[in-house]
């Protein structure tokens, strides 16, 4: 396990500090971002039964 | 509300008036916000710059501690001799709850040998420019492990006495051990030790310093050190910086767990496993809060959402099925 993960090591905290976790943390929001587009933004859950589709989302 | 409910309230689309939002303005703005925001706390709350502790620094400063911690590490009997994985085969460090440790089952994958790296290693590489140091190392080399042990075990229970740079070992006979650590400790002061020789000799480019910071981490030096600038245990010093600035409160929620008193801490001490151990319960308990029957519901109460959609109740107001 050394070889990924071993806090005395610089290099390798900095790679995954500067590079990893920035990366996964993009991919994260990225994903929600697109799955807000696609499926719409939750409504607020006392809103107006008007101003609520039937169905499943829709934008 | 049951779960399922509040799923298909959300998964229900949206019909009601509309905004237009630029995500990439709002994404800037966020950006500046944070940008002042985390540069003028930086300004106020910055824990001042302290020198690290260095092999040069340490040997200078304390050179007995030095030699001592030096004569332990070539004996055998300091921390990461004895440690246990992830570096050797001892049993000191080794963390466990009943049968259940990792830090065992992952093994060896580290691997430092205490007197070999910090000791015999640094010496052999230096021992062409220095005959003396040459006959010592041939000593200690040609001797076998009994009559080694012995040396070690006679130097390690010797005051250590430190003239200048030469080391002199009183009570039994140690052997060439005062020889060693006489070039060790030139070594050190000269700067020489923090130049690679024991973190990655032969190599040129070098960012790993596991060997050197175990090593002078079993000096008593770096542990007064870090004690005078409010860093040790008992001053919940792994929470924060230098004196009575704070640390990284992203790890708070992990390091906090050292400090609590408990059951866990009374049969682990102040370990690893130990914080791991109070602090992935309850960190599951966040990961898993859209599951869990009234903790799920605390938004109802504390009613943010009412303030997120403020335009849009003051404008319709509200259905009132809550």
């Amino acid at each position: 396990m050394g070889w990924f993960l071993n806090l005395l090591d610089t290099s390798q905290m900095i790679t995954l500090h500067v590079v990893v976790l920035p990366l996964t943390a993009l991919g994260i929001v990225a994903i929600h971002l697109l799955w807000v587009r696609k499926r719409g933004i939750a409504p607020p859950f006392d809103a107006l039964e008007s101003h609520l589709t039937r169905e499943e989302g829709a934008t | 509300v049951s779960y399922r409910t509040d799923e298909l309230q959300a998964r229900r689309g949206w019909r009601g008036p509309r905004e237009r939002y630029d995500l990439v303005r709002e994404g800037l703005l966020a950006l500046v916000v944070a940008a002042v925001l985390v540069g003028s706390l930086a300004l106020v709350f910055g824990s001042p710059k302290v020198d690290s502790v260095t092999y040069q620094s340490w040997a200078r400063a304390d050179p007995a501690d030095f030699v001592t911690t030096e004569v332990r590490e070539l004996a055998g009997t300091s921390e990461t001799a004895t440690y246990g994985p992830p570096y050797n085969d001892g049993t000191e460090e080794l963390q466990a709850i009943g049968p259940f440790s990792p830090q065992g089952f992952l093994g060896v994958h580290t691997p430092v040998d205490a007197a070999q790296d910090f000791i015999i290693g640094p010496l052999t590489a230096m021992a062409p420019l220095n005959p003396e140091i040459a006959a010592a190392l041939d000593t200690w080399n040609a001797a076998d492990d009994a009559q080694r042990t012995a040396w070690a075990t006679a130097a390690s229970k010797a005051k250590a006495d430190v003239s200048g740079n030469t080391v002199s070992l009183a009570g039994d006979d140690s052997g060439p051990i005062a020889s060693m650590m006489t070039t060790l400790l030139a070594a050190a002061t000269g700067g020489i030790l923090d130049s690679g020789v024991v973190d990655a000799p032969g190599a040129l480019y070098n960012n790993d310093h596991t060997r050197s910071l175990l090593n002078i981490a079993d000096g008593g030096y770096v542990a007064d050190a870090g004690a005078s600038y409010g860093l040790a245990g008992e001053d919940w010093g792994i929470m924060n910086q230098v004196g009575n600035w704070p640390g990284q409160p992203w790890l708070w929620w992990y390091t906090m767990w050292y400090n609590v008193p408990g059951p866990v801490r009374a049969s682990l001490g102040y370990s690893d496993l130990a914080a791991i151990a109070y602090a992935l319960p309850l960190l599951a308990l966040i990961f898993f809060l859209p599951f869990i029957p009234g903790l799920r519901s605390l938004p109802r109460f504390l009613r943010v959402h009412r303030l997120i959609w403020r335009d849009y109740y003051r404008a319709y107001g509200t259905s009132n099925r809550t």
